[in-house]
Formats: C-alpha cells, structure tokens, sequence
C-alpha cells in the first residue's frame, strides 16, 4: 500500500512537472505506468525523458549523439492518435554494406542505479531506402550491455537480444510494422540476472499472429509478456548507468516518444509458461528386453559376457560367467565345479568350446550345486536361487 | 673483365647499404571468408592417387608459383618440382615413387619469390591409383579436329558396333519411337518471357518441361544420326539445333535469370553440333556456333574472367558444374573459334585437376546425399580421349559413398534436401561406377534401388543419350557382389562424414549416421556439426527436420539451425554458425569392428566463439545401441544451459514421465532416448517448425501442407562445462527397450548392456578414471568378452596391467585378433599384444613407413610410431572378413507345404549367423504365421497380413535354423450401397473413426488437409497401391455384428480397396465420384454388408490401396440388427 502512495506521489510530481497536454498520447499504448491494470506494482520514477522542454532541431537533452552515418535530433512527431509532440528522431542515412555495422546513436547516461529496475520506451520505425530498418535499444553499464531490445539487420523481427546471435523474437515470426508505435519495457533484475519483458502495441491486438508459447499474451490489451529472461551471460555489473538507441547496416528512421526508468520495482507476475507440452509416457525398463538369455540371481539380472547359446533345448553359458556371478570355481584336472561346500562333477561332453572359451550347460551345472532353476521365457532369463532361497 | 669487377664491388657496397633481402611471407588470410581453395594434400594425408593434385589458396598480385616435392620437412632435398606455374593448382605427368614426401609452394611477383609456405607432409598409399595429367598442350593436341568427336575416343566404328547389340538396337529404336512423336510436333518456338514470373516457373517449367524436351530432341536426333547415319533423324536435329540457336542469349533463357538452362542449351547445342556437323549448311553451322560462343562467353565471364575466378574460389556449386561444360563446348569447336582453346586451357586443369572441390579423394560429398551427383554420368572427355576421369582417387571411391551414406532403404542424410529418397539418377550412377570400375558392389547397390529400366531411360535436362554410355560399358554383365565382407561402417575422411550401421545388406537395417565436417555450414550444407541421424527397420527416426527452400528465412531461420539436427546447442537454441565455410567440424577418430564403433567429432569452432569445448563421441554396441557422449564447455566463465536434441517425424515423439529421455516411435521403428548424465535435465519439447524460443518459423508456401516435424531437448542446469551421456536403443515395437543397467561412480558412470557390454563414460574432468579393475585415461572405454576399446585416451590399465599408452588421445581397441587405431595425430603408442607371431595391416602390408608406421614388439607391447590416420592390424593371421561363401538354404511354408529358398548365410568373426534371401513369393498379401527369432521380413509381426512384394527380401539374425511360415489371403468381394447423404451415414455409425487418425500408415499414403470441409478438416490421400497402407484401433462398446461404412471418392471406374479387421479380410468397389474431392459436391459415403463380429473392447482397421486412386474422409461401423 505504501509502494503505491509512493507511486501516487511521484505521479503527482511527475504530472505536476509536465505539461498536461503531453501526455494524452499516452492513453494509447503505453504498458501499465499510467494504466489501470492492478496486477502490476510499479518502482520509484528514477528517470523521465519525454523531450517536451528540448529544442526542436537540437540534440536531445542529456543523451550523448554519435552523428556517424545520421543524427539524432528532437523534432515535432505525430505520436499516433492525431496529437503530437517532441520526440527524438534517429535518422540512418549510412548504407555501406553487408559488414559495416556503424550508424547514429543516442545515448541517456544516467547515475548508476541497481536492484530491479525498470526500462520503458515507446518507439515506432519508418521505413527509408531499405527494406529493414535496424534498431537496437541497449541497457548498459558503460559499454557493457546487459540485453537489448533490437530489430535486426536481417529480418527486422522484434526480439530481445541477451547476447552475441542470441535473440528471442518477441511479437512472432514477422518483421514489425513501420509506422506503429510500440512501447516496450524491460525489468531488468540485476541481482538475479534475469529480465521480464512486456510489449503493447495495437497490432499486437486480437491478432492471428503466432507467438512464442513463452508469451503471456493478453488479445484485448495488446500486450505480450515474458518472464525470466536471461540476460548477456559476460555482463557481470550490478548496476546500468545508460540506455543507448543506436541504428545499425542499413538505412531508416527510428522515432522515441518517452524514455522512462524506475528504481525498486518488481518483477512480473510469473505465469507458469511451459512451452508446448508433449505426450508424457512411462518407460519401463526393469526388466531385460528379450534379446539376450541372461541370469536372475539375488534379484539383480546379470548380464553375460560371453553370448550365451541354446543346443537341443539345452542353454550353454560361458563357465566364466557363472563363475563371476555364482563366485564357484573350477578344477579342470578333475573337472569339479566347486560353490561353497558344494561340488559338481562334469563331463567331458558336457563342455564346449565356442572362440576359445569354455561353456556348460547351466541347468545341469547350477541345479548340480543346490541352486533352484526357473525359465523365464519373456525375457530369457535363467531365474536361479540357492535352495533355501526359493 | 674491368666491367665485372666494377659490378661486383658495386654489388657489394649495396648490399653493405641494406639489410638482407626478407622474402614475402605467406598470406594467412586471403579475404574471402574460408572460400578460398585450399591447400591440398592438407598436411598430414595419405593419398590415395599417385601423385596427388596439388592446390593452395591463390595470392592477389602473384604471377606464378613454384611448386616443390620433398623428402623432408626442412624442404632441403627436393624430389620433385615445378616452377613457374601460372594458376593455383598443378597436376604432375610423371608417377612419385610411392612414400612419404613434404611440399611446398611459394609465389613470385614478378621476378621476387615469396619464402616457401610451411611444409605439409603426405604419403602416398602403397597401391595407389596412378593417374598422370598431361600438360595442357598435350591434352589440346590430343583433341580430333574434325567432327565428329565428342564419344568416339576408339572410333566411330567401334561406337556403331555398340548399337548392334540387343541392348545397343533397343536403346537406339527408343530413341527412334520418341523422335517420330516429337517430328509430329511443330518445333518449340523461342518461350517468352512474360510466361516466367518466378523462379518456380523458370526451374520447372522453363527449365524441365520446355528446356529438357527441347535438348532431349536435340541430343536424341544427333544421337540416332551418330549411330545410324539416318538423315531423317539428323535433319530434324539440325531444324532444331538452329532454331535454338535463334534463341536470344539474353532473353528468357539468359544466364543470370537461369543458369542452368543458359548452361544446358549451350552444352547440348555443342554436342549436337559435334555430330550433325556433315549435316549443317555453313551458314547453319555459323548460326549455331556464334550462339554457343555467346552464351558460353557470358558464362566466362562470370566464371573465368571475373576478379576472383573459380580458381581462386571454387566454392562455387553452379559454377563449378558449368565450367566442366564449358570443356565439353570447347571441345566441340576448338579450332572454329578462338574463344575454345582459351576456355579449354582454363577449365580443363581446373575441372580436371581441381575438382572435386566438395571433397578430395573420398568418394564422398560434402554437400549432402541430395546434391551428390554420382560423377561417372559426367565422363564425357574420357569417352572423347581426352582425360580419363575415372582413374581420379574420387572416382574410384565414389561407389563407397552411396553404398555407406546413402543406400537403398535409407533416406539421405545431411545438407538441404537430405529427406530425398534415392532417384534414378543414383541407378544411372551406380550402373556407371559398376561397369567403368567392373565394381560387383556398385551393381550390387543398383540392383537394391529396384527398377533397371530407369538407367537408359534417365534423363535429368543435363545430357539425354548419356545413358547410352552404360550400354557401352556393360554394366549388365558385371558380376553382382554383396557387401557381406564389407565393414559395416565407414567414414569419409575428407568430408567428415560416418555411418555406422547393423547390417549394410539388409534394407530395415539400424543406420547412424555422422557428421564433423570441415565444409562448415557453407551453400547446401547446415549447421549441424557433430549432429547425427538415425534411420532404422526403414524408418526416419532421428532425422534432418525442415524442408528446402534455398536461400528463404524459412531455411536461414529453421531448417539450417543446429536445433533443427540433432546437435547440440546452449542457452535457448543457441546454436552453430549457419552459412559459413568456417564453422567447420572435424572428425577426429573412427573405429569400426564387429563388436564396437566409435566415432570422435570436434564441433567447437562451429559455435562463433561461445562454446570452447564441443567433443561429441559416439560409442556403437552393436547390432542396437548407441552411447552418445558429449564433452562441452562454454566460453562465459558464468556457464550455458546446454541443450541436447533430437527431431522427429510428425507425432513421433513423447517424453518420459521421468523426464530423463523421450521415445520416437515411426510406425513400428522406436528409438529410446535416455540421459543417463547430468542427472538434473528438463526436457521441452515443440511441435511447431521452431526452436526453443517457440517462435513458429513460417514454411514456405510449397510446404503449407507438409507435416510437421517435431523435437525434443534436453536442458541442462547453467553449467560451465558438463558431459551429457545418452543412451539410444533402437528397436522394433514388439520388442521391450533394453534393460540398461547404470552405476554412478566417483567421475563416472558404468553402464552395463544386456549383450555383456559394459561401458565406462567419464563425467569429470579428473585426468584419470578408477573404476573396478579398470583404470583409464580417456572420454570412456567398453568392453566385452572378446573386445574391448578405449576412446581417445592415453593410458588404459587392466588389473593393474598395463594395456595402452600413447602421447596422444588416440581410440584403440583389441579384439578377436585385430587392434584397430585411430589417432588425429602422429602418436607413440604402446599397446599390450601378447603372442604376436605376425601382424599386418588389413590389406596385407607388413608395418612399415609405407603405411605409415614404425613397429617394434618385445613379446607383449607392440610400439607403434603412427602417422596421422586409422589402422587396422591384424594379428597372427586372425580372420578380418566374415565367412560369405556359405550358400544355403531357409524352408518357407507356404500355406502350409515347405519349400527350401536359397539364401546367403553368413558367419561373422563374432560368430553369428545371418541369412539374406527372397521368398520367391508372387506379390499378393500374405498373413505371417511364424517366423524364427531374428528373422525380419518387412518389420512384419507374427499373425499380421501385409503385402508383400514379388520374391520378398527377408533376413535373420542370430539364429542357425531360420523359417518362415506364411500362407495367402484371399479377399472376398463384399457389396457395396452408395448413400449419397453421407453426413446422415456418419450420424447412424455406432464407431466412427476419422480417416486421418490412423496408428499406422506406409507407403506415400498421407493425412491430406487442404479440403477444411472434411470431417475433422482433413483426410487420407494416395492410399492407392498395396504398399499404401493405414492402420486404425478403435474401440466396440458393445458386442454385435456391424457393417462397415466409408466416405470416399474415387474417380475411376473400378476402383476398389482392400481391408482387413482385426482376421478378416476383404475388398470392395469404391463409389465413382465424379471429381477427386475438391469440393464437397464431389463426396460420397458407402455401406458395405460385412455383417463383421465385433465383441466389446479394441479391434484393428487396415485399408490398403489396389488399384487407380482415391480419398478418404472416414470410416464407421453401423451396427446390424438383421442379424441373429
């Protein structure tokens, strides 16, 4: 309840401050700052860029322009519901090719701030003289990045980058629409390294695009969210100091109606996203295949070396095996298998020689020193047990 | 004298004035991304052909290089040499005596040499094949100069002696039938350009249709006029020769719209010039010739003269393809226009010396089984006299490709379009390598793909009448071999490719195949180092997901990612490098035996840099298990969630309820899937074209109604390194998965296998593994009674006894007489061998340099100092090849009386037994009986009526007394009524099954969904022949007689079906529709009077096709109360 005073109050001041008329535009998509969607909990404003009191033509206010292939100015902008009014406008005239990755950028440097903290952004792109217009908007610790919103020099699909190639589309499988404006926000917890993401747009309305099964996606309000995202893996900084809207490759025009970043705020509601779910199955395999005869004995199933082998109804296991598994041993001078105090005698015609090793007929030998013998035929098992075992 | 003097002082004071002269040195980056031509032979590799082709990356501004051969490493004493060459590759005329060699190659600008590139060391194997290449001066004089040429390397006379042969006239009188059909038509006028929008018009249309008959007329009246001299044919060749020729070079048929129809033309407008020649007009012969100078000067061009020509990037698929055209064109006008001979002195060394580019000496292809075009088709300047192709190491290796990586009851596997069944042009490639090499074993693996007609009749648009040629080398007549003494695995080692499999004879056999290849992920290939695909009882299990579609998002985003293979990839899908030459795989170690194989692949430079360890082993138990064990480390210090994965067919896969492996199940071909480490995995799972993100990547629209595929993986806890063990049995749905026993150890796991196998898996990174009587340094080692192996290991110790020892990781293993080494490296080993009275390697050869290495043995270690390379050494005469030459006999009850059916039996070095044999049945539907254990006939169960086609393959394993006890199935007629008001039908069926809901379906028979009218919104389509089956379960509540309803349509009178419920068989006459079910009109429903018993609980549905085609919407029962 205090948290939400407290945002009251910002509010208050935060309103007080701006002029009343530049905020009507947003009524028309942002995410939840100003909504009435009760489910959210919002930080401390810490940061709020809305370019109203910039010079029309100038740089914005506060943020670092790198001019390289473009420039970065504020200027009057239709924001989408008929009104308009100042936001920065990043234009990318710089084409030079598949390898060079240069072009205009504003940067918002701010004081260092930790724990969970919100990124808001409303943008929308314009489509110049290529047919994408990359965009990457970076949450950094001075040039490390944390994760990214971009858009892609080769397909210009809406993803969240959290690293070098490792992107998570967003809004589906499709290039997003010039000329809509999207609002963004990105809550990034440093102390878990993890980030929620929420996206609102009105082409995210009602649609039949096909998103991520990891999207909580509301159809009414527009608005895709995702939970638990990783951020870059090599950005060990607990703290952001700066938000950089940089284009990149090839031609176009990017446009930031607001920037706003809140202090102490909380994740999202985690809604349990499992994915796609698969047919769930028992497998069992307790008991052998089939396939091979094997040994029963002290309940563990024992495995035989030497491939054992039926003759006449008659099944020969190597005289190693047995030995392994029934710890006897064998006098070959008097061809005696000994097992504790128990002696079996056999004969010659009772041994066969297959590659070099020695088999015996196994009922014959084991039954011969006290052991109970049971077949199993389903899965070729020899079942044996010490008499006083049955 | 004075003037001497003066310039030797002069001499001296300058170079007193400067500092000694620094040769350039080598370049190590040559701008183009990994697609520069390589230096071949790589360091370290034994030639198969003597002498080896020499090749290096070119360098900018160089005017020549100087090639030097020599007998050691410092380069000083030279055996052979060659300077001043002007391109980056070289072939000598003169045979090296065989042995070890290192070479060298530095380039010169201008008068100033660069310093030589480091040594590369090769050997060339003792009983290489020897092939020389003539300088290019000599090839061109040896080209005829009149015409005709192309074919007539012995003669005209000697040709036309061919078509007098049965085979010969049959052939020619084809030719013959299909030009009086063609002569009845007008001739093709030039096609325009409005009618081509897209590149599926201009590949299908343009290209196959109007393109290949218009050459299949060329080549085919040309043809006929070279063998008979018959003017009615060749005058209708001329007429259409030059009416091609009319065809504008930059119209519709242009280069850069479709090469291979620019490409086509030219080539066979050539060769038909080439033998209509004497026919032509001079101003028709001008007429041709100056179109096919245009056309193959614009390919020039592009292929020749650009910047950066094949020479120096010859990764170029169409290119290299069109370059050895462009040989065959020059061939045919060399000394009519200047042009030819300049073609000629280019693409004859690049084409003849410098391909293939795609491998070496192999046999292999690394851009995947689809785009393996078996070369022999394309011997042409052999048959011309001009180069003999097929002596190339490639060549004669070639057979091994298809039989190992590609054989008849398999798909292929790796690179686009891998899912592609074997088509005819692998008959046509196989009749040639049988004949050209007299290889039993290419004829044998033709024989295997079925119909021998298709190998005179193939015709791909590349050359027609090419065929002929088989004619000429008489394939018919090479003895067949079967590869029962073959090793039943094999790898490729340029490629980087391996399979492994239980039978190569048998067509349901289990098939793991393997790739690390340093091809990377470049044109047709993906990003799916180290990735495997498993194929078994002839089903896809593992496989390749996606479909292809060259150069869509669909293939960049899907189908050419690492989680569409099954491979490995971190944090989310992240997976390989797509699209490029240098992410490329190594395959390091393979071993095959008849107890184990094991394959090694190093994947880690694949990744771009975020993976630092990616070792995939691949430990075969035979006949059925597979241990995969993966060796990962990521590049960020705080770890990866690393990602095991496996792609299945459409609603192949489920996941274990203990969340530790997945099952794929096609049909009746399961594959278990456990991971046996780490013990904490999540596995997901998607049934939509995506990766882990769940974004569904869009196919394309060609593949709208394709089934989709679908995965599973494994997700580890973020790690920085792990090992993931996985365990794959294979195995049939009537048989149990195997009992895997698993034993956690201090940094290992011991897993004991039903057939006595036991295997000891590595999980840390302890240098050494202590486990019962076994101590080893190495990723893991196997055993059982009579072998045993350690992989990629340095020391092994068995009862305190020293078994191995080597510097290097190297896989050794010992068993039944023969030691196997596989090392990536030269290595010094030393390997416990007691009673050694002789050893040699599997082709005879004593140890020595010539193989590769130096032995000493002191009566119980033999010391090896190995190259680089794979042994197999044999060891006091033990026997390396199962017994084959035992013929024998399987008694086959047919409905109830016995008859003996030849069969191969064959006796393993491990002992066992297996039959291959047929039936000698007439094709007709059968019920099975019986059958001994092991025996497979058709993956059938005993008790099961299937189709079974003419004189039946069947094998067994494993049991001496094999048999087989089948008897017929007759079909009764039973009467059909058409009710036209099918959905009233549908209302009164008391069961009611929807068509697409089968448990089982063979054959091209599929769930179609494009007519949403459907009930369910979907249907079966092609369940047309006797292999086109589907099989349904469904449910009776309540005992009682039922009828048995369909809804159909069936556009052919007669058309009828077969089924079979649970015993009882029986077919009946489908209602004639009138349209093939486009539009709901078209539908109609049936009641048969089958008055089928059915008691409460689960029976069994199988509708097979017979004859002409139909769709399927549902079937029911309806109970019938007539009956008491």
């Amino acid at each position: 309840m205090k948290r939400i005073i407290s945002i009251i109050m910002a509010l208050s001041v935060c309103v007080g401050c701006i002029p009343i008329t530049s905020y009507a535009w947003m009524t028309k998509n942002y995410v939840s700052y100003f909504s009435s969607q009760s489910e959210d909990v919002r930080g401390d404003v810490y940061l709020y860029d809305d370019y109203t009191t910039d010079v029309i033509g100038e740089s914005p206010k506060n943020y670092a322009v790198n001019k390289q292939g473009g420039n970065a100015i504020v200027n009057y902008v239709d924001t989408g519901d008929g009104k308009g009014k100042n936001c920065v406008v990043i234009t990318d005239t710089h084409n030079p090719g598949a390898n060079d990755y240069v072009g205009p950028s504003a940067t918002r440097n701010f004081d260092s701030v930790g724990g969970i903290v919100s990124v808001e952004f409303r943008f929308k792109s314009e489509k110049t003289n290529t047919d994408i217009a990359p965009f990457n908007i970076s949450i950094m610790n001075g040039n490390a990045s944390a994760c990214s919103i971009i858009m892609p020099s080769n397909n210009g699909v809406l993803c969240y980058g959290y690293g070098d190639g490792m992107t998570l589309p967003l809004a589906g499988d499709i290039m997003i629409p010039y000329d809509e404006w999207i609002t963004t926000r990105v809550i990034l917890d440093l102390k878990e390294g993890k980030a929620d993401v929420e996206v609102v747009a009105d082409y995210l309305k009602e649609t039949d695009i096909k998103f991520s099964a990891l999207a909580d996606y509301d159809p009414k309000k527009g608005r895709l969210r995702y939970s638990d995202l990783s951020i870059r893996s090599d950005f060990n900084e607990s703290e952001i100091n700066a938000v950089k809207f940089a284009t990149n490759k090839w031609e176009g025009k990017q446009y930031i109606d607001y920037l706003i970043i809140e202090k102490d705020a909380s994740r999202l509601n985690k809604r349990d996203v499992k994915g796609i779910e698969p047919e769930y199955i028992t497998f069992s395999a307790d008991v052998p295949s089939g396939k091979y005869i094997n040994i029963m004995y002290g309940n563990e199933y024992c495995y035989l070396t030497d491939k054992a082998y039926i003759e006449n109804s008659t099944t020969f296991v190597s005289l190693r095996d047995l030995k392994k598994i029934f710890d006897i041993s064998y006098s070959e001078n008097d061809m005696m298998i000994i097992c504790g105090d128990k002696k079996f005698s056999i004969s010659q015609e009772d041994v066969k020689t297959v590659n070099s090793v020695l088999f015996v007929p196994a009922r014959k030998i084991l039954e011969g020193l006290g052991f109970s013998i049971e077949w199993i035929a389903e899965t070729k098992t020899i079942k044996a047990a010490k008499g006083d075992d049955k | 004298m004075k003037k001497i003097i003066t310039l030797i002082l002069c001499l001296c004071i300058f170079t007193s004035l400067f500092p000694a002269y620094a040769a350039p040195a080598w370049p190590t980056d040559y701008g183009l991304h990994g697609i520069e031509r390589q230096f071949r032979p790589e360091d370290k590799y034994v030639s198969e052909q003597n002498p080896p082709t020499f090749s290096w990356s070119a360098v900018t501004g160089s005017t020549s290089y100087d090639l030097i051969i020599c007998k050691d490493k410092e380069l000083k004493e030279i055996a052979y040499s060659q300077y001043g060459i002007v391109d980056n590759i070289f072939g000598f005329n003169y045979i090296f005596e065989p042995g070890t060699y290192y070479w060298s190659v530095r380039y010169n600008k201008g008068n100033t040499p660069s310093e030589w590139c480091p040594a590369r060391r090769f050997r060339i194997k003792k009983n290489a094949h020897e092939l020389t290449f003539p300088p290019i001066d000599e090839m061109i004089a040896g080209i005829p100069e009149t015409h005709p040429k192309i074919w007539l390397k012995d003669g005209l006379d000697n040709l036309r002696s061919h078509g007098e042969t049965e085979a010969g006239k049959e052939y020619i009188e084809r030719c013959k039938a299909y030009l009086d059909e063609q002569m009845k038509n007008p001739i093709e006028p030039e096609p325009k350009a409005e009618n081509f929008s897209d590149s599926d018009s201009l590949y299908y249309t343009l290209r196959m249709d109007i393109c290949a008959r218009v050459e299949k007329q060329m080549s085919y009246a040309a043809f006929v006029y070279l063998m008979t001299g018959d003017k009615k044919y060749g005058e209708y060749g001329v007429d259409v020769t030059v009416s091609v020729a009319k065809w504008d070079p930059n119209g519709v048929t242009n280069y850069y719209s479709q090469d291979q129809v620019h490409r086509e033309l030219a080539y066979v407008s050539a060769i038909a010039y080439d033998w209509l020649y004497e026919l032509m007009t001079d101003e028709e012969r001008e007429t041709v010739r100056e179109m096919i100078r245009v056309r193959t000067q614009i390919m020039a061009d592009d292929l020749i003269n650009s910047n950066v020509s094949l020479l120096e990037r010859p990764y170029n698929s169409h290119g290299v393809t069109a370059l050895g055209y462009i040989r065959y064109i020059a061939t045919a006008l060399l000394g009519e226009i200047p042009e030819a001979e300049e073609w000629l002195r280019f693409s004859l060394p690049v084409v003849n010396i410098g391909d293939p580019v795609w491998t070496y000496q192999d046999g292999g292809w690394s851009q995947g089984t689809y785009y393996y075009l078996p070369g022999g088709r394309y011997d042409l300047l052999e048959q011309t006299g001009v180069f003999p192709t097929s002596k190339k190491a490639w060549n004669q290796n070639e057979w091994m490709f298809g039989l190992y990586q590609y054989p008849a009851g398999s798909v292929g596997a790796f690179g686009d379009s891998s899912y592609s069944a074997q088509n005819a042009g692998m008959l046509v490639g196989y009749s040639r390598m049988a004949s050209t090499l007299k290889n039993g074993y290419a004829k044998w693996a033709l024989e295997e793909l079925g119909d021998y007609t298709q190998v005179e009749n193939y015709s791909d648009g590349n050359f027609p009448v090419a065929t002929f040629l088989n004619i000429i080398n008489g394939y018919h007549e090479v003895e067949t071999k079967p590869p029962y003494d073959l090793p039943k695995g094999k790898r490729f080692r340029d490629i980087g490719w391996a399979s492994m499999h239980s039978d190569l004879a048998d067509q349901k056999r289990i098939s793991l195949f393997f790739k690390s290849s340093p091809f990377g992920s470049f044109n047709h290939s993906h990003a799916d180092q180290n990735s495997f695909v498993i194929q078994a009882f002839g089903e896809r299990l593992a496989i390749d997901s996606g479909y292809y579609a060259y150069g869509t998002d669909w293939e960049h985003r899907y189908v050419r990612q690492t989680f569409a293979h099954n491979g490995i990839t971190i944090d989310g899908g992240q997976g390989q490098t797509i699209n490029d030459m240098t992410a490329k795989g190594y395959l390091k170690e393979f071993i095959t035996t008849s107890d184990f194989d094991m394959v090694k692949g190093d994947a880690s430079n694949a990744y771009g840099g975020y993976i630092n360890k990616a070792d995939r082993y691949i430990i075969y138990i035979r006949p059925d298990i597979f241990i995969v064990v993966d060796d990962l480390e990521a590049a960020n210090k705080s770890g990866a969630k690393f990602e095991f994965w496996i792609n299945g067919l459409q609603d192949t896969i489920s996941v274990y309820d203990s969340k530790d492996g997945a099952r794929v199940q096609k049909n009746k071909a399961v594959l278990d899937a456990k991971i046996h480490y780490p013990s904490k995995v999540t596995p997901k799972y998607s049934n939509i074209f995506s990766g882990a993100d769940y974004v569904q990547v869009e196919t394309t629209a060609s593949y709208k109604n394709h089934e989709v595929q679908t995965r599973v993986w494994f997700e580890t806890e973020k790690l920085k390194e792990t090992k993931i063990v996985t365990t794959l049995d294979v195995h049939r749905e009537s048989e149990n998965p195997q009992n895997i026993k698993k034993e956690t150890g201090d940094g290992y796991i011991k897993m004991s296998f039903e057939n006595g196998a036991v295997a000891y898996i590595k999980t840390d990174n302890r240098e050494t593994v202590e486990a019962d009587n076994i101590s080893f340094k190495g990723a893991a080692y196997v055993e059982n009674g009579s072998a045993y192996m350690l992989i990629s290991g340095t020391q092994l110790i068995k009862d305190g006894k020293l078994i191995h020892e080597s510097d290097k990781p190297v896989s050794a293993s010992l068993g039944r007489g023969i030691l196997n080494i596989s090392t990536w490296d030269d290595a010094v080993i030393k390997h416990y061998c007691k009673d050694i009275e002789k050893i040699v390697d599997n082709e005879g050869n004593e140890l020595d340099r010539g193989i590769g290495v130096d032995y000493s043995y002191d009566n119980e270690y033999i010391n090896l100092n190995a190259d680089k390379g794979d042994y197999v050494f044999i060891i006091n005469d033990s026997d390396i090849k199962p017994d084959i030459n035992m013929e024998s006999s399987v008694p086959v009850i047919f409905d109830g009386n016995t008859k003996y059916v030849a069969a191969h039996q064959i006796k393993d070095i491990d002992g066992s037994i297996t039959f291959h044999g047929r039936l000698g049945n007439k094709e007709g539907m059968y019920k099975i009986n019986s059958l001994s254990e092991g025996m497979n006939i058709k993956n059938a169960d005993k008790g099961e009526i299937i189709y079974l086609e003419e004189n039946m393959r069947f094998s067994s394993y494993g049991n001496e007394n094999p048999y087989i006890d089948i008897s017929t199935v007759t079909f009764p007629e039973y009467s059909a009524t058409e009710i036209k008001d099918h959905e009233s039908l549908k209302e009164a069926c008391d069961i009611f099954i929807e068509a697409e809901d089968f448990k089982e379906i063979t054959g091209v028979a599929h769930t179609y969904t494009t007519r949403a009218f459907l009930s369910g919104g979907a249907g079966v389509s092609q369940l047309d022949t006797p292999q086109d089956t589907a099989t349904y379960e469904f449910e009776v509540e309540e005992d009682g007689y039922y009828d048995f309803c369909i809804k159909q349509v069936a556009w052919n009178y007669g058309t009828k079906r077969q089924f079979i419920i649970d015993d009882e068989s029986g077919m009946f006459e489908c209602a004639y529709t009138n349209g093939y079910g486009s539009v709901p009109e078209h539908w109609t429903s049936i009641k048969l009077s089958t008055r089928t018993y059915l008691t409460k609980g689960k029976h069994t549905l199988k509708i097979m096709g017979l004859n002409f085609n139909t769709n399927f919407d549902w079937f029911g029962f309806v109970k019938n109360e007539e009956v008491k």
